[in-house]
């Protein structure tokens, strides 16, 4: 249950996180929102969650508590038939809309058979859903053995030798692997945000991370209308204690950047290592943020209005999951813009700050 | 001559008597001393182990157990990693007494027998026998909400599928950071002061391994493991560790 849905079937006004809200049928009484100075209801019902609960507030009207499992209001204002608090005038205003109890104790177990039902279906299409994905895994597996092996026939005393000496064509296609095996890793964060945290911080070199994607990535830069991508570093770049969920930034930063660069561009990745700490800057020119969505764009599922017009690619996802990866490592991703562009493209920058190993 | 003889007689009789001051001392510490009252067994800690990749990588036993053929074994073999593969758990014994230092498991189909839990089951016993034991989750799942317990319990997490290179990084990451005397050391101390074992004895554990390390043998646990005999999982356990331990030395 959530606002939206709540306010579309109730009868009666209520009030939601200390704001008054109307019902599609009745609006709030005047005398709750502008005569009543106390707002005695918002006071007595702060932290209780006890559903039905009721109270008669300082004029004389009954409210009532409804505490759902993701949604809490109470139903303000009303006036029940055994109602003897309420002056007569204030009655006769609100006379077709005087009701019994039993009738509001109806509509509440209704939400709470409502909400069962949401989460029944809820439960059922999430498991549909990772029961294909399941099957797509299964069969990936295939690809994945096949692929190994064909490697692993050619001449070579190691897997590694073997793929470095063999021709370019087998090398993408291994490559293809590793991209696939992060991708997948990056779904099973959307759907279960712990994966993040899986394993233990193992050291990993961020510089070498995002050239290993921008190999990975190469194929895609070559067909996105000669896009450049490069790498640049002052100085010798340390290594970091991360997750191995880390491997999904670059993945998500260049995807990112590729899917919004203007033709013909360069994605330019700095690394400035100042004693233990790694800032990484991802910059590229495409469409730019809108003023005021600065932030949004880290939501999930949020797709500012230009970019969705520059490209129908993504749903939003990447972005929400690179900040929720940095957040486990103490990090945090920030966007920025010229301010004092006027077009709508120009240089978009991503950067973050990361802690070393000295 | 009277005064060689007394000489003699003084220095056997001393000798005598200093030989039996490090048996007592022995008795009652556990510090097992030489003539000159030096440490008889050696530190472990201090021994140089192996640290080349190449070479533990073929002392290490490693089983994988997954219900399908995804893990790319016979590369791994072809890499000289002594890896087994099974397809659900056949040897219950081999995995609790330590036999495996690595343990790849698969989270579904591969230990219905044995528990209700499956794979996750199986983790959550041999965690609790063993805390040192490195175990691998391996898992299609693990986008699954109701089995983050078994990821977070797991040294480290495999996605199923995942390429050959970053299935390698995984395991010689572990076998680099966590494949060391110290953690199966600390662990069988944890194990014999929780279960409340007197320092004696635990010194009469140690020096026992030291022992076979240095004389490459063994170790003879029985006469120290004879005080603990009602407590046969305890038992079990030391040996586990015990088995391990030597590992980096023999």
């Amino acid at each position: 249950m959530n606002l939206e849905l709540f306010a579309s079937i109730t009868k009666y006004p209520f009030v939601h996180n200390n704001e008054f809200f109307n019902s599609k049928e009745l609006v709030q009484n005047r005398t709750c929102l502008d005569k009543c100075k106390e707002k005695d209801c918002l006071v007595f019902y702060e932290g209780k969650s006890e559903n039905n609960l009721e109270y008669i507030c300082s004029k004389g009207y009954n409210n009532i508590l409804i505490s759902l499992p993701d949604f809490k209001c109470f139903i303000n204002g009303v006036i029940f038939e055994n109602n003897s608090t309420v002056p007569k005038g204030r009655k006769e205003v609100r006379k077709d809309w005087i009701l019994r109890k039993s009738a509001l104790y109806g509509f509440i177990e209704k939400l709470i058979e409502i909400e069962r039902h949401i989460k029944t279906i809820v439960l059922e299409t999430t498991e549909k859903n990772f029961s294909m994905f399941h099957d797509f895994k299964t069969s990936m597996t295939i690809f994945f053995n096949c692929t190994q092996d064909i490697i692993n026939k050619l001449p070579g005393n190691t897997f590694q030798e073997k793929l470095e000496n063999s021709d370019k064509s087998y090398k993408d296609l291994y490559n293809s692997l590793e991209l696939i095996t992060s991708q997948l890793g990056m779904i099973d964060v959307i759907l279960n945000p712990n994966r993040i945290e899986f394993g233990n911080k193992k050291r990993i070199n961020l510089y070498q991370l995002f050239e290993k994607i921008k190999i990975l990535f190469s194929h895609l830069s070559d067909k996105k209308q000669g896009i450049t991508i490069k790498l640049i570093s002052e100085n010798w770049v340390n290594d970091c204690y991360c997750y191995d969920s880390i491997e999904f930034i670059p993945l998500i930063l260049l995807d990112n950047a590729l899917k919004y660069s203007v033709k013909d561009s360069e994605i330019e990745i700095k690394f400035e290592q100042r004693h233990d700490t790694l800032k990484v800057i991802v910059k590229n020119i495409g469409p730019l943020v809108s003023d005021g969505n600065e932030k949004k764009i880290f939501e999930k599922f949020f797709r500012d209005d230009f970019a969705q017009t520059f490209s129908k690619e993504g749903i939003g996802m990447g972005l929400w999951i690179a900040q929720q990866i940095l957040l486990k490592h103490e990090s945090e991703l920030f966007y920025f813009k010229d301010r004092k562009e006027s077009r709508p493209i120009g240089l978009n920058i991503f950067e973050f700050y990361i802690k070393t190993i000295r | 001559m009277e005064e060689i003889i007394t000489g003699v007689i003084i220095i056997a009789v001393g000798s005598f008597l200093n030989f039996i001051a490090t048996k007592i001392y022995t008795y009652f510490t556990g510090k097992e001393k030489d003539f000159f009252w030096r440490n008889k067994y050696i530190d472990l800690l201090k021994q140089n182990i192996v640290t080349d990749l190449d070479e533990i990588k073929k002392r290490i036993r490693i089983v994988v157990i997954d219900d399908e053929d995804s893990f790319p074994v016979k590369i791994f073999q072809d890499e000289g990693y002594s890896i087994n593969k099974w397809d659900k758990v056949r040897d219950y014994s081999k995995l609790e007494n330590g036999f495996f230092d690595i343990i790849v498991l698969d989270i579904k189909g591969v230990a219905e027998h044995l528990s209700q839990d499956d794979g996750i089951g199986v983790l959550v016993d041999l965690k609790e026998k063993n805390p040192a034991q490195i175990i691998i989750s391996y898992s299609q799942h693990s986008y699954d909400l109701n089995k983050v317990k078994f990821f977070q319990l797991a040294d480290d997490n495999i996605s199923k599928p995942s390429d050959y290179l970053k299935i390698k990084r995984t395991i010689d990451n572990l076998i680099l950071t966590k494949f060391k005397p110290e953690r199966y050391l600390n662990a069988l101390d944890n194990l014999l002061i929780s279960n409340n074992i007197n320092e004696t004895d635990i010194l009469k554990i140690k020096n026992e391994i030291s022992k076979a390390v240095s004389k490459n043998t063994k170790p003879d646990l029985s006469k120290t493991l004879s005080s603990i005999n009602g407590k046969s999982e305890l038992v079990k356990q030391i040996i586990s560790l015990t088995n391990t331990i030597l590992k980096f030395f023999q």
